[in-house]
């Protein structure tokens, strides 16, 4: 049979493993870890910046369930939930584990923003059960 | 110039396709990406953001590895496979490595001949099996890049999903990675068997691929 595959194919697989890797850095994750602690510190005392860290569609369904935000995510995280353990980034999509708390987040123009708080694992392969998320 | 066109004129159009090709498969995987991203109320991606992505990395790297390992099967197998009446095996008996002369190797090399084919030795058993074991080191390269990429695209849904991510390990034991390998294998050698089946009885004249079109159904490893 004759060749059919293009030359400098091996830079472009390189590129692929790159591709793979983006959006992992450490920069990041660090900026995901301090959006989830910045939201985590303010939800007693400064509840109108930890609903301005909520994802559009997460205030909405925080809002269509519970009413007015401010009031709402007081009583849904009662204490703040410490710092922060470990970080995960895979694309725009990251999980920040603090001491208390896990805190599912996603990249938007505007910065990391919070899908879901409040999250405590259940059973291996199934969801997190989480106190504020989308609707 | 208009003599180097025709002389490369299979690997253009070949080099052309696939670039066109990608760029369809960008926009409508960008496109696509973004319907279900709006839908969740989740962040969309540029077409430069989603050509870095993993996902579009997966997207192509497992295809890239079925490739590869197609043709390197392909290219090893039939050094000792045969199939009687297919112009893609070679005549009956001529099944495996066959002898320095027929190779044209060390002291049978023609004047003409690659300077590694000639000069015996290490050079010359490597550059015997060159073409395998470069289309070898770009599969298991492109299946790497599918296994990092793959994990990456996986475990971004599984956060979207409000769900842990999955380790190294766990993703090489998850059907994800397994699914996209598979179904990508089945099809190559699916082709290939067809290939070798159909040009028995099958013609296309003027093609190397192709016997030529009055040859018998028995004859095997002639090519037009």
């Amino acid at each position: 049979m004759s060749a059919r595959w293009p030359r400098g194919s091996g830079v472009l697989v390189a590129l692929l493993l790159l591709g793979g890797c983006a959006g992992q850095g450490n920069g990041e994750a660090k900026n995901a870890e301090n959006a989830a602690v910045e939201f985590s510190r303010s939800v007693d005392s400064l509840t109108s910046v930890a609903c301005g860290l909520l994802a559009p569609q997460t205030l909405k369904g925080l809002e269509d369930a519970q009413g007015a935000c401010a009031g709402s995510l007081r009583d849904e995280l009662k204490s703040a939930g410490g710092p922060a353990e470990s970080v995960e980034v895979y694309g725009k999509d990251a999980i920040v584990r603090l001491s208390s708390d896990t805190i599912f987040l996603a990249r938007f123009p505007r910065g990391w923003r919070v899908t879901a708080a409040g999250c405590t694992r259940q059973q291996a392969g199934r969801p997190y059960d989480c106190k504020v998320k989308a609707a | 110039m208009k003599a180097w066109l025709r002389e490369n004129s299979l690997t253009l159009v070949f080099s052309l396709i696939l670039l066109a090709a990608l760029v369809g498969q960008a926009l409508t995987g960008d496109s696509s990406y973004n319907e279900s991203a709006l839908d969740a109320g989740l962040p969309t991606l540029t077409l430069g953001q989603y050509i870095a992505s993993s996902q579009f990395a997966v997207d192509v790297a497992e295809n890239w590895q079925s490739e590869y390992l197609q043709f390197l099967l392909y290219i090893l197998l039939t050094v000792w496979l045969l199939q009687k009446g297919s112009p893609e095996s070679k005549p009956l008996d001529k099944a495996g490595r066959e002898s320095d002369k027929e190779q044209k190797v060390g002291g049978h090399a023609d004047a003409d001949s690659p300077t590694w084919a000639k000069v015996g030795g290490w050079r010359t058993s490597v550059y015997s099996r060159s073409l395998g074991l470069v289309m070898g080191l770009v599969f298991l390269g492109s299946w790497t890049a599918q296994l990092v990429a793959g994990r990456s695209a996986y475990n971004a849904e599984q956060l979207q999903d409000l769900q842990d991510p999955l380790g190294w390990g766990g993703y090489l034991h998850a059907p994800d990675f397994w699914n996209r390998t598979f179904q990508n294998w089945q099809s190559e050698f699916l082709a290939v068997g067809s290939m070798v089946v159909f040009s028995i009885y099958l013609r296309e004249r003027g093609s190397p691929e192709s016997k030529p079109v009055g040859s018998a159904h028995t004859s095997t490893g002639v090519e037009g």
